[in-house]
C-alpha cells in the first residue's frame, strides 16, 4: 500500500469534499476554513504534484479566467487508488480507536 | 481594475522558469489569482513582496532537490564503477599504483619549494628590510659584515632609512644549575630587531628588555629547556662567566627562518665595543640591517650609502661598493649568482614533470582498458543510455581511481615525511588545515580526473552501437581512421617521452655519483686518515706544549701537532712583483696564513714540491721563514720562489719551500696560502691541536683524550671532530641530491615501465586477432613476438637518442660549479641505454606471453 503523510490525507480528504472544481487555491481556501491555520501555497501545490506523479490523483484543465491571466486551472480529483489508499487508512484508524472505545468501557 | 493590478511582469517571468514545464500554466495562474486577493486585501507592494518570496522559496526547494537527484544518480554510478574497476583489478591497482606514487612525490617536492619559498614570511615588513653588503670591485666578491659605525653613520645621513639593526653572532658557553651548553647559537643585537623583525614575545618587554648590559632574551625552546615549567622571567643564567638576567621570552622561531638564534643579548655587550674597537672601520664584524620608510625608494638609499666605507677609511682605493640587498631575497638569492633559488626551481620543475608523466600514463592505461568495453558502451546504447550518461560513467570511473590515488598518496606521503626531512635537513609536515593545500588538492583531483576520462567519455561513447554489437572488434573509427591513427602516435610519443626522462634521469645519477666519488677519494695533498682536531680556547691555547706531551705518552697516539687559525686577508708584496694595484688588493683579500709548529707538515704528511720543509737545522727559520703553498706560487706568478722575500701584513721573510695545496674538500679551490713558525699578527697563538689516532682503537683514544683535557681545569665540554669527516660534510648538499635522484630514477623507471605495459597491452589486445589468423595458417609465434619487439625497442632507442644529448648537456651544466670535476663518461650513457632496453622487454614480456597463449580458435570465434 503507498504510505501518506498526514498532510496528504488531509490533502485527498479536502479533495474528496469539495467534490468539484478542486484545484489549488479552492483546496487551500478549505484548508485554511478547516483547521483556522494559514496554509501557504507551497505546502499544497508541491503534495498536490507528488501525489499525482504516485498515482492517486488525476488532473484534467478547466477553466481560464481573467483573473488568472488568462490561465486554465488544473482540477483535481481522485484515482480509484486514492479513494482506496485514504479507505484503508480510515479503516485502520477506526479499528484502533474502537478497540480503544471498547477496552475503556470495560476497563 | 484586474488589468491595471497585474503582478511586476520580471516576477512574473521569474515564476515561470523556476516551476516545472507541466504545471507552469496552472501554477502561474494560481499565483496570480491569489495575488489578486493580497492587492485587494493589502496593497500591491505587499503583494509583490509575497510573490517574490514565494518565488525564492520555490527556488531553493527545487535546487535542493536536484541536488538530492543527482546525488542518488551519482550513488549508482559510484557503486558501478567500483564494480567495473574491481574486475579490472590488475589494472586498476597498477593505475592507481602509479598515480598514487606519482602524486605523492609531488607532494613531498611541492613542501619543500613551499617551505623554501616562504621563508622568512613571518615578518611582517620584510618587503621594506635590507641588508647592508658591500661589493669588492673588480673581483665580483660580496661582503655580508660591516664595521660598527656604519649602521648608525647611513642612518644619520640618508632620511629614508626609519630604523637600523647591528647583529654579532658569537659562540658562548651558557650555563645554569649544572647544564652546560656550548653550541647554542648567540647574537649581539639592538633592541631594534624587534621593531624591525616579527620576533613576538611570550613574556617580557621587547621594547626594555636589551636596555640592561646583563639582560638575556630567550627562545621558548631554550627557557623550557632551562626552566621547565617555572617562569623564566628575572631568573639568573651564566653565560662566559657572567651572570645574566632573563628579561624576555621569545616565542618559538619559525624553522624556515634566516636569522635562526637560540638566546639574545644586548649589542654593547660584545667584547671590543666597549674598548673603542668598535670605532676602528676595519671590524667588519657585524651584519648590518635596516628598515627603509614605506614608499622609500631602495635605488636612491644604494646611491647615497655607496661610497661609505671609502669615505670613512684611511688609504684604501675606491674599489668599494655599499648596496641595499633585500631580506626577503636572502635565503633564495646569492648575490654572486646562483643560489637556493636554483635548487626550488628544479624541484618545481621535477615536481611538474612527475605530476604530468603519472597523469599521462594514468590517461593512457585508463584509455587503453577502456577501449576494451565497447561491446559494453553498445548494449548501454541500445538500451536506452544517452552519450551523456555515459560520459558521466567514464569520467566518474575515472574519478573514483584518481581519489583513490589520491587517497593513497596522501597516506604514503605522510609515511615518507620522516625520511624525507632527513634527507633534506628540514622539519616538514603535511598542512591538512591550510586552505591553499586543500585548495590546489581538489583542484588536481577534479583536473587529472577529468582529462583522464575525457578521452573515453567523448571518443567512445560516441560509437555506433550497431557496429559494435555486430562485431567489429577493432575500434573503427571509420571516418575518424586518421584520426585514430594520430591517436596511437601520440600514444607512442608519451611512452618515448617517459623513457627519454628515465634515461636522462639515470644518467644525471650516475654522473653525480661520480662526481661525488671523485671529491672524495681523490688526494686532499695531505694524509687525512684517522685525524681528530680540537679548540683550544684562550688561555689554553698556551699550554699546547704541555698538552702535545702528555698526549705522545699514549701508544694509541701516532702523531700529534698544532697550528693556529687560518688567517685571511692582509697586504702582500713580494720580491720581483709587477702586480697592477687592483691585482694586490684582490690578493690582498684571498691570501690566507698561518701558524704552524715545527711538527706539523710532517705530521700532516704535506708533500713538499719544491724547496725544503721548516727545519731545526735552521734557526732563521723561526722568524723569517716562510712556506708557501703551489696556489699562492700561481697567483703571485712567481718563478722561482725559493729565496724570494716576501712580506704579508708587514711580517718580512724569505720563501723557504713549496708544499701541496693543502684542500679541504674539493668544492672549492685552494686557496692561496703560507705558513711560518711564529706570530705575527697579534692574536696568533696555537688554538688548533691536530692528534692522529692509531686507527685500531678510536674510542679508547678518543677517551685518553678526553682526559687530558679534563686534567687541564677547564669546564668547557671537550670537542672534538675527525677532519674527514668534516670534509665530507660538505659534500652533503650532493649526496643528498643523489639520494633524491635515486628515489626519482626508481620512479621514473616503474613509470616508464608502466607506460609500456599499458601500451603494449593495448596494441596486442588490437592484434589478437591478426595473430590468430596467422598462428592458424601456420606462422611461428616467435616472428610474430620478433616484430612486435623490435618496433617497441626501436621506441626506446629513440628516447635514449633524445635523451643522451640533453643529460649530456645538464650535466657539463652542473659540473661547471665544481672548480675539480670529472669528464663526462660515455660508458654512463651506454649503461642507461641497456638499462632502458632491459626495462622494455622486462614490461612486454607478460604482453608478449598472451600472444603466445592464444587460442586461434577463440578470436575467430567471433566472426
Amino acid at each position: 500500500m503507498k504510505s501518506l503523510t498526514r498532510k496528504e490525507e488531509v490533502i485527498l480528504l479536502a479533495i474528496l469534499n469539495l467534490n468539484e472544481g478542486a484545484y489549488l487555491i479552492a483546496i487551500q481556501d478549505y484548508l485554511k476554513e478547516l483547521t483556522g491555520k494559514s496554509v501557504s501555497l507551497t505546502s499544497v501545490h508541491i503534495p498536490l504534484d507528488r501525489m499525482e506523479k504516485n498515482g492517486l490523483l488525476e488532473s484534467e484543465y478547466g477553466e481560464a479566467t481573467a483573473v488568472r491571466g488568462g490561465r486554465r486551472k488544473k482540477i483535481y480529483s481522485l484515482t480509484k487508488e486514492g479513494k482506496a489508499v485514504l479507505q484503508e487508512y480510515k479503516n485502520l484508524s477506526d479499528l484502533l480507536w474502537k478497540r480503544y472505545n471498547t477496552s475503556n468501557q470495560t476497563g | 481594475m484586474i488589468q491595471e493590478n497585474k503582478p511586476n511582469k520580471i516576477l512574473t517571468k521569474l515564476f515561470e522558469l523556476t516551476v516545472t514545464k507541466e504545471n507552469r500554466e496552472n501554477l502561474t495562474g494560481d499565483y496570480e489569482e491569489m495575488f489578486h486577493r493580497i492587492v485587494d486585501d493589502k496593497s500591491r507592494l505587499v503583494a509583490n513582496l509575497w510573490f517574490l518570496f514565494q518565488i525564492l522559496k520555490l527556488a531553493l526547494l527545487s535546487f535542493v532537490d536536484s541536488i538530492l537527484w543527482s546525488s542518488t544518480l551519482f550513488k549508482n554510478y559510484l557503486k558501478t564503477s567500483t564494480r567495473i574497476l574491481l574486475k579490472q583489478k590488475q589494472f586498476s591497482i597498477i593505475n592507481v599504483t602509479g598515480l598514487a606514487i606519482g602524486l605523492a612525490s609531488c607532494i613531498l617536492l611541492m613542501l619543500w619549494v613551499t617551505d623554501e619559498y616562504t621563508y622568512d614570511g613571518f615578518h611582517q615588513n620584510r618587503n621594506s628590510i635590507y641588508r647592508v653588503v658591500t661589493e669588492h670591485i673588480g673581483n665580483d666578491t660580496y661582503s655580508r659584515n660591516t664595521p660598527y659605525p656604519m649602521a648608525e653613520v647611513i642612518k644619520q645621513d640618508v632620511p629614508e632609512i626609519e630604523e637600523f639593526v647591528r647583529v654579532r653572532q658569537q659562540k658562548q658557553l651558557l650555563k645554569h644549575d649544572d647544564k652546560i651548553f656550548n653550541n647554542w647559537k648567540s647574537i649581539a643585537t639592538d633592541k631594534s630587531i624587534f621593531k624591525v623583525f616579527t620576533f613576538p614575545f611570550l613574556k617580557g618587554n621587547p621594547e626594555t628588555a636589551l636596555d640592561d648590559m646583563k639582560s638575556i632574551v630567550l627562545t621558548s625552546e631554550k627557557a623550557t629547556i632551562l626552566f621547565g615549567v617555572e617562569n623564566p622571567l628575572n631568573k639568573m643564567v651564566e653565560v662566559d662567566g657572567e651572570l645574566l638576567q632573563v628579561t624576555g621570552v621569545m616565542e618559538k622561531i619559525p624553522n624556515n627562518s634566516t636569522l635562526d638564534f637560540d638566546y639574545i643579548r644586548p649589542l654593547e655587550s660584545v667584547k671590543g665595543i666597549t674598548k673603542n674597537q668598535a670605532f676602528i672601520w676595519n671590524w667588519w664584524a657585524f651584519e648590518s640591517y635596516v628598515k627603509l620608510h614605506d614608499g622609500a625608494d631602495k635605488n636612491k638609499v644604494d646611491e647615497k650609502i655607496s661610497d661609505v666605507l671609502v669615505v670613512n677609511r684611511t688609504g684604501v682605493e675606491n674599489t668599494l661598493n655599499t648596496f641595499l640587498e633585500p631580506f626577503n631575497e636572502l635565503h633564495l638569492y646569492n648575490l654572486e649568482g646562483g643560489g637556493q633559488i636554483r635548487y626550488v626551481v628544479m624541484f618545481s620543475i621535477v615536481a611538474l614533470l612527475i605530476l604530468i608523466i603519472a597523469c599521462i600514463n594514468f590517461v593512457n592505461l585508463s584509455t587503453a582498458r577502456s577501449s576494451e568495453r565497447t561491446k559494453e558502451i553498445g548494449i548501454r546504447k541500445v538500451v536506452g543510455s544517452t552519450r551523456f550518461e555515459i560520459g558521466k560513467q567514464f569520467l566518474t570511473e575515472s574519478m573514483v581511481i584518481t581519489v583513490a590515488a589520491f587517497i593513497i598518496a596522501i597516506v604514503v606521503a605522510q609515511l615518507s615525511i620522516p625520511w624525507f626531512n632527513e634527507l633534506v635537513f628540514k622539519q616538514l609536515s603535511i598542512p591538512y588545515t591550510n586552505l591553499d593545500f586543500i585548495l590546489s588538492i581538489v583542484l588536481i583531483i577534479l583536473i587529472t580526473g577529468t582529462l583522464a576520462g575525457l578521452y573515453p567519455a567523448l571518443v567512445l561513447s560516441n560509437f555506433n552501437p550497431v557496429n559494435i554489437l555486430k562485431g567489429n572488434l577493432t575500434i573503427n573509427f571509420g571516418k575518424k581512421n586518421r584520426a585514430g591513427r594520430n591517436r596511437s602516435n601520440f600514444r607512442k610519443t608519451l611512452v618515448i617521452i617517459q623513457f627519454a626522462l628515465s634515461v636522462g634521469i639515470i644518467i644525471l645519477t650516475l654522473m653525480i655519483q661520480k662526481q661525488i666519488d671523485f671529491m672524495q677519494d681523490s688526494d686532499q695533498g695531505y694524509n687525512t686518515d684517522n685525524l681528530l682536531f680540537f679548540h683550544l680556547p684562550g688561555k689554553l691555547a698556551n699550554q699546547t706544549g704541555a698538552i702535545q706531551n702528555q698526549l705522545r705518552e699514549s701508544l694509541l697516539i701516532t702523531g700529534v701537532s698544532s697550528s693556529g687559525y687560518d688567517n685571511a686577508g692582509g697586504k702582500i708584496e713580494w720580491e720581483g712583483m709587477t702586480a697592477s694595484k687592483e691585482r694586490l688588493d684582490f690578493l690582498g683579500g684571498q691570501i690566507r696564513y698561518m701558524m704552524i709548529d715545527s711538527n706539523y707538515l710532517s705530521m700532516m704528511d704535506v708533500g713538499i714540491v719544491s724547496g725544503r720543509a721548516f727545519s731545526n737545522n735552521f734557526p732563521s727559520d723561526y722568524n723569517n721563514s716562510w712556506m708557501i703553498n703551489e696556489e699562492l706560487v700561481k697567483q703571485l706568478d712567481l718563478k722561482d720562489p725559493i729565496g724570494k722575500s716576501l712580506n704579508i701584513i708587514g711580517a718580512k721573510g724569505t720563501i723557504v719551500g713549496v708544499y701541496n695545496n693543502m684542500h679541504f674538500g674539493f668544492k672549492e679551490l685552494a686557496e692561496p696560502q703560507a705558513l711560518y713558525l711564529s706570530p705575527k699578527v697579534s692574536w696568533d697563538n696555537f688554538n688548533y691541536l691536530f692528534v692522529r689516532i692509531a686507527p685500531e682503537n678510536t674510542s679508547e683514544a678518543i677517551i685518553f683524550i678526553e682526559s687530558v683535557w679534563k686534567s687541564l681545569g677547564t669546564d668547557i665540554p671537550f670537542e672534538y671532530k675527525f677532519l674527514d669527516d668534516m670534509i665530507n660534510e660538505q659534500y652533503t648538499p650532493e649526496i643528498q641530491m643523489t639520494k633524491i635522484f635515486n628515489a626519482f630514477t626508481i620512479f621514473a623507471i616503474f613509470i616508464s615501465g608502466i607506460g609500456l605495459f599499458g601500451l603494449s597491452a593495448f596494441v596486442i589486445s588490437q592484434k589478437v586477432k591478426e595473430v590468430g589468423i596467422r598462428k592458424v595458417l601456420g606462422a611461428n609465434v616467435y616472428n610474430i613476438i620478433n616484430t612486435l619487439s623490435k618496433e617497441f625497442l626501436i621506441w626506446v632507442i629513440i628516447a635514449n637518442i633524445i635523451a643522451w644529448p640533453l643529460s649530456y648537456y645538464v650535466t657539463v651544466k652542473w659540473l661547471e660549479n665544481y672548480p675539480y670535476k670529472v669528464n663526462f663518461d660515455l660508458w654512463v650513457l651506454l649503461f642507461s641505454a641497456l638499462a632502458s632496453i632491459l626495462i622494455a622487454l622486462f614490461s612486454m614480456s607478460y604482453q608478449l606471453r598472451r600472444i603466445m597463449k592464444v587460442n586461434p580458435v577463440e578470436c575467430i570465434k567471433y566472426e
